[in-house]
């Protein structure tokens, strides 16, 4: 900890101009560079120096490196040269029977039930447990709604014919076929969100315990259930509202739909939310055992191609920590 | 120029040729950078081609808020970490057993500090803001001058300069923690 105050003895604008001494830029300072050479025991500036040869000299082929790329994708994904007019028809018949696939193998999961709840028509209602997110349903109208896991969506068995009325509790992101002659509408307890043809995400009960929307695309109307109250929201938008009040604001998480999306990006943010979040995107529990851990700043996306255990591994390697795995919390301590 | 936000949604709908042309632009800067990392060329092309890969099987689910040039860098990064975290492991187990065999090949600890190095690199990098990052690479490893890092990343000289000040100290910190 005495060698790490060594790096206190130079002030920012210092540690400018030794970079720039040091990478053959411009300028001269000898006093400082010596001051900096005396109690470099490390050979750091020699070490700065030396890093060129690490960089590489093979020559990089282009052309080849994308064929091959183009060979690998078209072998996965055949229909590659009409995607561009068919843009992504196959993955939403892809998604549909994933989605259709998914309904069905997690029964056991999932409670999917239909009940009788009115004389013309059933009541359709799908609820996510714990480990679900993401979940796609495919409403007759082209709507999609992706519901986050501990939430339930229902709608009538005759949806469209006359009018679009849903219901949610809990968390969903919605992509909503637009037809300006049936609005849809959704009961989202404390207030009903109605829009004609946009993408936007529903929190029905958050940390205030109010009703939150976000909006991706298009124009979404809350307002409350006595209709006293109606906010407005355009796209990266946040609304709020519960029976009292309401309030709008600019949101300014890139990470707000990350549950939907897999992916999570930051730029120093500190390791304390970048736990939060993968907490509530991925379900990880992690615990720094000496809480300066906490305080590390991150700046690295991440996505769900990796496995838990991977983005734990490289959260340790980057701050040099040690991490054991204790009934599926992750313990993080100081090497 | 395009702006970042416009390639995204293009490549989002399905743009094979914007993404070609992404894939082209950065290359040769992003497997130079892997391989500073890893230390070895096949290794480093795979690890950027896979990259692009999965980009374009997932790129409806893309939402890159920063900067595209360091999302892709960043992703590298991760990938570079697992593959020396992965490497480590084989290396202790060829380290241990070629001990067992002989005595005279190379040292168990050159082994091993050949990966160190890469490691302590990684996580210096790690440590440094997107962007810092990116003119510490570009500087040391692909040896460009600061008005060519300027250019390329479109930012002042001044910019490049104070993160340069700031790569350096943490290098010092990280040797220093060795």
């Amino acid at each position: 900890m005495k060698e790490m105050n060594k790096t206190e003895k130079f002030n920012d604008r210092e540690w400018e101009e030794l970079a720039s001494l040091l990478s053959d830029e411009n300028g001269e300072n000898s006093e400082l560079l010596n001051r900096f050479m005396a109690d470099d025991i490390h050979n750091t500036g020699e070490q700065w120096k030396k890093l060129k040869s690490m960089g590489s000299d093979t020559e990089i082929n282009v052309d080849r490196a994308w064929s091959t790329l183009q060979s690998r994708l078209e072998k996965y994904t055949p229909e590659i040269d009409k995607i561009n007019t068919r843009t992504g028809s196959l993955r939403t018949t892809l998604f549909r029977i994933a989605a259709v696939a998914l309904i069905i193998f997690s029964l056991g999961a999932i409670a999917v039930y239909m009940n009788n709840a009115g004389y013309l028509s059933k009541k359709i209602s799908v609820v996510t447990g714990n480990d679900q997110k993401n979940l796609l349903i495919n409403l007759p109208d082209g709507s999609k709604i992706f519901m986050n896991r501990n939430s339930k969506f229902s709608y009538r068995s005759d949806f469209g014919k006359h009018k679009r009325d849903v219901k949610l509790n809990g968390e969903a992101f919605f992509e909503i076929s637009p037809d300006p002659t049936r609005p849809f509408i959704i009961d989202a307890g404390k207030a009903s969100i109605k829009v004609v043809g946009t993408s936007f995400n529903v929190i029905t009960n958050n940390r205030e315990s109010e009703v939150e929307v976000f909006v991706v695309t298009g124009k979404v109307i809350l307002s409350d259930k006595s209709g006293s109250q109606s906010v407005a929201l355009e796209p990266g938008y946040i609304g709020k509202m519960d029976s009292k009040k309401s309030e709008k604001s600019l949101n300014d998480n890139p990470n707000y739909r990350s549950w939907n999306t897999g992916l999570l990006v930051y730029s120093g943010q500190k390791l304390e939310v970048v736990f939060q979040d993968l907490k509530r995107v991925y379900n990880m529990d992690i615990v720094a055992d000496d809480p300066s851990i906490l305080e590390n700043p991150w700046s690295s996306p991440i996505d769900d191609n990796e496995t838990q255990e991977t983005i734990i591994r490289i959260i340790c390697t980057s701050f040099n920590l040690s991490y054991t795995k204790d009934s599926n919390v992750y313990h993080l301590s100081k090497k | 120029m395009i702006r970042d936000i416009e390639i995204i949604r293009r490549i989002r709908q399905g743009d094979i040729g914007q993404f070609e042309s992404l894939f082209r632009s950065s290359y040769v800067s992003l497997v130079k950078y892997a391989k500073t990392l890893t230390k070895d060329h096949d290794t480093a092309e795979e690890i950027v081609q896979d990259l692009f890969f999965r980009l374009w099987q997932d790129r409806e689910k893309l939402n890159i808020e920063s900067s595209l040039n360091g999302y892709l860098f960043r992703s590298v990064h991760n990938k570079c970490l697992h593959y020396i975290e992965h490497n480590r492991v084989v290396e202790r187990y060829a380290e241990e057993m070629s001990y067992r065999q002989t005595e005279d090949q190379e040292s168990p600890s050159d082994i091993l500090q050949y990966g160190e190095l890469q490691a302590s690199i990684a996580r210096i990098l790690a440590k440094l803001p997107e962007r810092c990052g990116q003119i510490f690479f570009m500087s040391r490893f692909e040896g460009l001058k600061y008005a060519e890092i300027a250019e390329k990343l479109s930012v002042s000289v001044k910019t490049v300069e104070s993160n340069m000040g700031r790569a350096l100290k943490e290098f010092r910190k990280e040797l220093t923690e060795q």
